[in-house]
């Protein structure tokens, strides 16, 4: 029994192929689909279009930085311009880019499924998002700005009487709407790769990629609704005059805190784990190997992801109200299944035959700058270290580089590694490593002068600085850096326009991939699958198209391998 | 012989790399690498943890880019060829080397970070000064034992004058929202949390005069809540005193 | 539905074998893996109540809180009460027995709904409000986000009934009532929790 036949019953109540000609197109396509394909690629240009608007936020940002006294912008605005930029590049990019865009339209594929296990709650989970977003942006057209308190938004000058207006309330309830979406889409995304795997898609033949959506959609369902709650309280404390959070009447500033980093350095590893998963695909594909200690990979991310509900008073290490030993400890421990996931990686491309496509590339810029904003991680998890440079640059510096590391470079990695797949187009090979090379320099520009910006004691959330904190100069770099990076997308856009007005068609499997979304069209037909090899491993493309390689083969490979060496 | 040679070659650079990663290695041990040196003792005690954990992370960061650089050049596609790799999966013995090496690294910093924590936060029970300092929107106040207060005055930042070599008791609160207490000279810092009252020691080693700020952000003028601090000799800072008194 | 969804062994309305699924519905582990995520939400919500009242200065609750524990005590019975019903509508519907099902829902919806009738009679008669004190604030917020969720779930009964009454070949019909007993036991056993915080600690 082939799965072809068993799948063949499915063509005829569903329609097939033919649905994809028959049903809606262009913006009615967008607004009523419920296909995980459709809906993923809304999510991807809709998180796209929102870095650029949070990225030429820090354009501004940066520009107002140039100088010690620079008057480019009020200090109202600057501080209205990083709270939104913060709170756009990780709710509203670095989030759902991965998780609704990417884990949406590859995780069903890559187990062989045809759809989302419920479409209708995944539209839903776009719209939210999508109305989250606007509402969030929204807060600039109040007469009183946006929010300003930072994208932490600390109590109580989160308060009604510290932060008037409706922009922070635009802001709570933007939050408060994403949540909703990334609960949902997560809660999907799990009964999904729980239930509509492909027969011999064991839980541990699943691709790296799906199981890191698998632990960050389970991240999502414990650090979420603690934000939820948390914004239910700070918005009754606003407008019922609760006192969750003043002193006087009996409420706890620090809680907000305790609260808020509950969910905030788990939301870090929210924000990281589905980008590890995307680098741990392309990885192999262009080495043309397996993934190496594919189970240590699996325990490293359960790790991280145990370890991160553990740590999160390590932001809050200057209030002087956490135990110090305990959370620095945890927080340092994570670094060693962080380490697994690198060295992992670096050992599948041991002895491989490593193919520098622009993928590839920002695979290596995603390395460089991850490990790089990984040991600052770790300085900062040791408290002496945090109370030098806690709320400085040094900081700005170390989650730039994880957070840039992972959503950009990791994420265009993947945007480039399934643009193919999405659109049965090529983009330009040039183009794209012209653009990696120009956001690998200006990333590096950007980021790199920050940590002696923090060592000499510049705080963030500051419009303006002293001539005599002698960081004038590094500032400047810093900027150039910003606008390389800023030109970059640029070139990528160039090169997106290009790809769709001189289409170049990319064949349906152009990088000789692995893993299941491949063995589909490109892109695929509405139900994604007319027939699926066979599964006998986590690799199944690869053992049909190379099946004298073919991983089922060597089963008890280690064995074997020590039997060879005799 | 040439083929001799090459080895003996390979040998020399080899050492030639040792010698120079020991040369980074000890003249890092004098650097700061761009921190402060501390004018505290326990600002000190921050200066070389962090040394000690710059030397672990150029350390760990060059062998892992090393390891990276080498395998992205001796194993890159080469022009013309097409090539299947040996289709490794897993070495046990590697992936316990690379989960126990750093587990041994960590608890190695774990122990530092936790000894000079504990020299940092101490609190002296008969301090020679006490000062409670008072964040607010958008200043400070600094109120010495006998009385003496300076508080923030329109665009004049207030000065925190403390005697060197003793050890002074700071009590921070703060008076509205969340502050941060920071002197970047001090390797320093601490919040100033509404309902919380923080207790911390400075014991300044030199005397001079440096940069305070408000770290956390508190509102609009977040950026120009700036203030002071002057070190003075002992006997310097009880003549200031006593003339604070009078004044 | 997808190829993959449950197999249903027999569906036969006269037949007193229950019908089973050979697993949970995908709607039903769907809805599981999202009670995890409504647990983690009440979680927090017990995190504040924990921390406030360890950092209170006087006595907890604060002098002039005064909540009839009985009365509330007596409501809380009857909603653990509708769990067992609603189980019950559970167990006729695998049956086969709509009509019997639809009986106990109707029993279920009338008992959770005089909770809901007994919350706003208590909300309207304490004499503290949500901006007396931090216990008033929890007070009103945790009594008042779970009762939200009973309504929701009362909400969901109506739908059930009207489902139930209709078409009767409805594939789709156990795995809901399935995932709607789910979500009401799980309402129930959170208020369990809050009632034994807010109430017992006179
Ligand atoms: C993708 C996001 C991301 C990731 C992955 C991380 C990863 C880590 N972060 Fe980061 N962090 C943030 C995002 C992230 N962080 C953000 C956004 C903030 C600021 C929030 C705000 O205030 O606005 C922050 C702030 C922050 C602080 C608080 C600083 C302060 O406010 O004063 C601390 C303190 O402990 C910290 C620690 C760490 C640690 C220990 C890791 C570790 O997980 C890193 C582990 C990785 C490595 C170590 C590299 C690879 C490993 C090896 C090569 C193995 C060998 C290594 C050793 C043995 C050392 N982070
Ligand atoms: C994924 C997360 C992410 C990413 C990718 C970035 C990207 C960048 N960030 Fe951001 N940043 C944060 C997350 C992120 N940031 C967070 C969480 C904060 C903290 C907020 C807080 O304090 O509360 C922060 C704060 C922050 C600060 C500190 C502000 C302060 O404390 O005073 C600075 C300053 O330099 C900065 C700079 C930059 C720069 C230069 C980039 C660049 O890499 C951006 C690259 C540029 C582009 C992507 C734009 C390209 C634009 C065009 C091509 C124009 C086209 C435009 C349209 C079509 C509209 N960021
Ligand atoms: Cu006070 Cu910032
Ligand atoms: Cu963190």
């Amino acid at each position: 029994m082939t799965i072809a036949e068993e799948r063949s019953d499915l063509s005829h109540d569903e329609g097939g192929h033919e649905h994809d000609h028959g049903g809606p197109r262009g913006i009615y396509l967008w607004l009523t689909s419920t296909d995980h394909k459709v809906i993923g690629k809304s999510y991807m240009y809709t998180s796209l279009i929102f870095m650029l608007i949070a990225g030429a936020m820090a354009m501004i940002i940066r520009a107002q930085l140039t100088g010690p006294n620079n008057h480019l912008v009020s200090q109202q605005t600057y501080n209205e311009l990083f709270t939104i930029h913060g709170s756009m590049m990780l709710y509203l990019f670095a989030g759902p880019f991965a998780f609704g865009g990417f884990a949406n339209y590859i995780l069903p594929l890559q187990i062989g499924a045809p759809d989302m296990a419920f479409p209708r709650l995944n539209a839903l989970s776009y719209w939210l998002f999508v109305t989250g977003g606007i509402t969030m942006l929204s807060g600039f057209f109040t007469s009183g700005g946006a929010a300003a308190f930072g994208w932490v938004s600390y109590a109580p000058l989160s308060s009604y009487s510290n932060s008037p207006g409706a922009g922070p309330d635009l802001w709570i309830v933007a939050i408060a709407l994403t949540g909703f979406s990334g609960i949902f889409t997560a809660v999907n995304l799990i009964t999904t790769a729980f239930y509509l795997r492909a027969p011999g898609l064991t839980m541990f033949r699943l691709p790296i990629f799906t199981w890191n959506m698998i632990v960050t959609g389970m991240l999502i369902l414990i650090a979420f609704p603690i934000l939820t709650a948390a914004m239910i309280m700070l918005y009754a404390d606003r407008h019922f005059g609760a006192h969750f959070f003043t002193v006087s009447g009996g409420g706890s500033p620090v809680m907000w805190q305790n609260l808020f980093w509950f969910f905030g350095h788990p939301e870090v590893y929210i924000l990281a784990l589905p980008y590890f998963g995307i680098v741990s695909e392309v990885i192999p594909v262009f080495s043309r190997k397996p993934i190496f200690g594919y189970k240590g990979l699996v325990f490293a991310t359960l790790a991280i992801a145990g370890l991160s509900t553990g740590v999160w008073a390590h932001h809050m290490f200057t209030t002087g109200t956490v135990l110090l030993p305990f959370f620095s400890a945890l927080s340092l421990l994570i670094a060693v299944p962080t380490g697994v996931k690198v060295f992992t990686w670096i050992a599948t491309m041991w002895g491989g035959d490593i193919e520098f496509k622009t993928p590839m590339l920002f695979v290596i810029g995603f390395l460089f700058t991850f490990v790089m904003g990984g040991v600052t991680g770790v300085m900062l998890a040791a408290p002496p270290i945090d109370f030098a440079v806690h709320d400085t640059y040094f900081v700005v510096a170390h989650f730039h580089q994880v957070l840039a590391g992972t959503a950009v470079f990791g994420g265009f990695a993947g945007f480039f590694y399934w643009y193919p797949k999405l659109t049965g187009r090529m983009y330009r090979e040039s183009l794209g490593k012209l653009q990696f090379l120009m956001a690998f320099v200006g990333f590096s520009l950007t980021f790199f002068p920050q940590y002696l910006i923090g060592l000499r004691g510049m705080p963030r959330r500051v419009p303006v600085y002293l001539v005599s904190d002698h960081v004038t100069f590094l500032n400047q770099l810093s900027t150039v850096g910003a606008f390389l990076t800023g030109a970059s997308f640029v070139v990528w856009l160039i090169n997106m326009w290009i790809s769709w007005k001189k289409p170049v068609a990319a064949g349906d499997n152009p990088w000789d991939g692995h893993t299941l979304e491949w063995a589909t069209s490109s892109p695929p037909p509405h139900h994604n699958f007319v027939s699926l090899p066979p599964i006998r491993s986590a690799r199944p493309l690869w053992d049909a198209n190379h099946p004298e390689h073919a991983d089922y083969k060597s089963h008890g490979l280690e064995v074997r391998d020590h039997e060879v060496k005799k | 012989m040439s083929i001799f040679n090459f080895v003996k070659e390979r040998h020399r650079g080899r050492k030639g790399l040792a010698l120079a990663a020991l040369a980074i290695v000890l003249s890092s041990c004098s650097s700061t690498f761009g921190g402060y040196k501390g004018a505290t003792t326990q600002g000190q005690s921050e200066a070389s943890l962090y040394q000690g954990f710059m030397i672990t992370g150029i350390v760990v960061a060059g062998i892992t880019f090393l390891g990276l650089f080498y395998v992205l050049v001796r194993f890159r596609r080469r022009k013309g060829t097409n090539r299947i790799p040996a289709q490794r999966h897993s070495n046990l013995p590697v992936e316990v080397i690379y989960t126990v090496i750093p587990v041994l690294i960590v608890i190695g910093l774990f122990v530092f970070t936790v000894r000079s924590e504990n020299k940092i936060t101490q609190v002296s029970s008969n301090p020679n000064v006490s000062v409670d300092i008072t964040a607010f929107q958008w200043g400070w106040r600094f109120t010495y034992s006998n009385g003496v207060s300076i508080v923030s005055q329109g665009a004049n930042y207030p000065q925190l004058v403390l005697p060197a070599n003793e050890t002074t008791k700071v009590t921070l609160v703060s008076q509205d929202v969340v502050h941060g207490f920071y002197i970047p000279a001090f390797n320093f810092s601490r919040y100033a949390l509404p309902g919380v009252t923080n207790y911390f020691d400075f014991t300044p080693t030199n005397t001079g005069t440096y940069v305070g700020r408000c770290s956390a952000l508190c509102g609009l003028y977040h950026g120009e809540m700036l203030f002071s601090v002057r070190v003075v000799t002992p006997t310097q800072f009880q003549s200031w005193l006593t003339q604070q008194k009078a004044a | 539905m997808g190829y993959m969804s449950q197999t249903i062994v027999s569906h036969n309305s006269q037949e007193s074998e229950p019908i089973r699924f050979n697993r949970p519905s995908m709607l039903g582990v769907g809805t599981m893996v999202w009670l995890s995520s409504e647990l983690m939400f009440f979680s927090g919500l017990f995190a504040a109540y924990f921390t406030l009242r360890s950092g209170a200065k006087g006595p907890w609750p604060p002098a002039g809180i005064k909540l009839d524990v009985l009365q509330s005590g007596i409501f809380t019975l009857i909603l653990v009460m509708s769990s067992v019903t609603m189980q019950k509508a559970v167990f006729e519907a695998e049956h086969g027995r709509r009509k019997s099902a639809i009986r106990w829902i109707v029993l279920t919806l009338t008992m959770g709904g005089s909770f809901v009738a007994n919350q706003v009679v208590e909300w309207t008669h304490v004499a503290f409000s949500a901006s007396t004190n931090a216990f008033g604030s929890l007070f009103f917020i945790m009594t008042g986000l779970h009762g939200l969720h009973v309504i929701l779930g009362l909400v969901g009964m109506l739908f059930l009934i009207v489902r139930l009454a209709g078409r009767t070949n409805d594939p789709g019909e156990l795995p809901v009532i399935q995932s709607l007993s789910y979500y009401w036991h799980f309402v129930d056993v959170v208020w369990i929790a809050l009632y034994s915080v807010l109430f017992l600690t006179h």
